[in-house]
């Protein structure tokens, strides 16, 4: 896995390459929690280079969210495949995530 | 004069009698003949026929062979598949003979199947049909078993015997013959609330299990000697190479050659389960590894399984999915199967037959069903959401069957999956 940052504005962009399992997703959370602690609020994590993710990658997901809803901040996802989409809606995160087609979209009006 | 006539018609009644003696005996004969002629159509019709050969996924290969006697007992037998994996065999012998003995065996036989189709469990099964057959068992009628289950993707056999002879096993890479000696428990019919116990052995590839009636064992010549359990070691121990047809066939032919005439006085039944060695061609059908219980242990067999299921033409999204179901079972076991920080083996058997691929999963770690932990409410609101049990949630909805078990035997967990995989090539 790897991961790659950029911004758009005061949107921090974060692109995961790769798998996001139980021996990568640590990584995954230390580089986010970096860009966390240096005051982001709003952040797109895209998926769209994603291969597939497992409950730790969800939860990788969801403790991004609570941290970025701790401080007034927001999170949106974009660009899942199929696999990732599947596991995102079955776990319920496509409903209390805001996830996007594109990071286009996801950037749009942020 | 009168005198004689008197004697005369003595002689006549005499006569008279003897012949009405003699037809009753007849009609008796014929009687218990018709009699003998029903209770072997009964057992003939409840088995198959004397030489079968199985054969699935490469795995199996039974042969049976079913001699009666002419004053037919209640010997039976029967195998078949649980599932994709597992091979049920079984064999009894009821006590008494004729029509009685028949029917308790077409009963046994069908009770035994059913209450093994629905608990999948030896131990269970033999519990459960022992308390229905000795409620009612106003004749003290008996029955010896011997059941097996064999996963033929783990090479473990479950089996109980009640009251039944040894059953062998022929280990031919080292050419042994193993007796299979203990009772797990009296005779089917004698008592009820008994608990039958099992015992969990593996079977090697190559090996095979023979099982039989006592109609070989105690095959008697005219002296009275038996056959005995000793000749047919002796004889398993120079011709175990035999192909089993001829294993089989040289086996009756030995108790033949022993009774020397005597007629044989009990039905005779051998069944063979030959676990066949794997041919070049089904090998690539499997995936069998030993895993280190750590993370790197994982994603190397996660890069193995890729490249495995890529050979069957498994298509990417089929794949990533079971990645992600071995990544949350495995880790599962990993993190918490273990009180402390010693090696230990978590074995992955994988193997993809018909479009559909079956994985079990044994750890010696506590005993612990990942199945039944909690599901995760999917419908919380964001802030109210659990981290943790998710990963059991996404195995639920990626495969198509899972279940657990626990090994007392050998102190395992063991998880199963299989699901459906409809490959690249066949969509085509």
């Amino acid at each position: 896995m790897k991961i790659e940052t950029g911004s758009s504005g005061d949107i921090e962009i974060v692109r995961i390459i790769g798998i996001v399992d139980t021996t990568t997703a640590p990584q995954a959370e230390s580089k986010i929690q970096d860009l966390l602690d240096n005051s982001c609020k709003k952040m797109v994590i895209d998926l769209s280079e994603t291969e597939y993710m497992s409950s730790s990658g969800l939860r990788v997901l969801l403790s991004t969210a609570k941290k970025l809803w701790a401080k007034d901040g927001l999170l949106r996802i974009c660009q899942p495949n199929k696999v990732v989409k599947d596991i995102l809606d079955t776990s319920g995160f496509s409903v209390i995530m805001d996830v996007r087609d594109t990071e286009a979209e996801a950037l749009k009006d942020f | 004069m009168w005198n004689q006539i008197k004697n005369f018609v003595a002689i006549k009644q005499d006569i008279s009698e003897r012949k009405r003696l003699e037809e009753i005996s007849r009609t008796e004969k014929k009687r218990m003949e018709t009699e003998l002629d029903v209770a072997r159509d009964i057992q003939m019709s409840m088995l198959k026929k004397n030489s079968q050969v199985l054969k699935n996924q490469n795995d199996v290969d039974i042969f049976a062979k079913i001699i009666p006697a002419r004053e037919v007992g209640g010997d039976f037998y029967d195998y078949f598949w649980l599932d994709e994996e597992r091979l049920c065999f079984f064999i009894g012998d009821v006590s008494g003979k004729g029509v009685p003995a028949a029917l308790m065996m077409a009963v046994t036989k069908t009770l035994l199947k059913s209450a093994i189709g629905s608990m999948k469990s030896v131990s269970r099964a033999l519990t459960q049909i022992n308390n229905e057959i000795s409620k009612d068992n106003e004749n003290y009628m008996f029955i010896t078993v011997f059941v097996g289950i064999l996963n033929t993707t783990t090479g473990y056999m479950a089996y109980s015997n009640a009251g039944h002879n040894p059953t062998y096993v022929i280990d031919k890479q080292n050419s042994k013959i193993k007796s299979l000696n203990e009772l797990h428990g009296v005779v089917i019919g004698a008592m009820e609330n008994i608990e039958y116990g099992e015992t969990v052995l593996r079977i090697n590839r190559g090996d095979s299990i023979f099982i039989y009636t006592d109609g070989i064992t105690e095959a008697r010549n005219k002296e009275n000697h038996l056959f005995s359990d000793d000749r047919l070691v002796e004889y398993l121990n120079k011709s175990f190479h035999f192909n089993p047809e001829v294993l089989l066939n040289g086996i009756i032919a030995e108790v033949k050659k022993h009774e020397d005439g005597a007629e044989q006085a009990d039905d005779i039944i051998i069944l063979h389960v030959n676990f066949m060695e794997q041919t070049e061609d089904s090998i690539v059908d499997y995936l069998f590894r030993n895993l280190q219980n750590n993370l790197e242990s994982i994603q190397i067999f996660s890069i193995e399984f890729e490249e495995f299921a890529k050979k069957h033409s498994v298509e990417q999204e089929a794949i990533q999915q079971i990645k992600i179901v071995f990544d949350e079972l495995l880790s599962n076991v990993v993190k918490y199967a273990y009180d402390n920080d010693e090696n230990h083996e978590i074995e992955v058997k994988v193997r993809f037959y018909e479009e559909k691929l079956t994985v079990t999963i044994m750890d010696d770690g506590r005993p612990y069903n990942p199945f039944e932990s909690d599901e995760t409410d999917t419908t919380l609101e964001l802030q109210e959401r659990e981290i943790g049990g998710l990963g059991i949630h996404l195995v639920k909805f990626l495969v198509d069957d899972y279940h657990y078990e626990y090994k007392d035997q050998i102190k395992k967990n063991s998880t199963h999956f299989t699901k459906q995989i409809n490959s690249e090539l066949n969509e085509n």
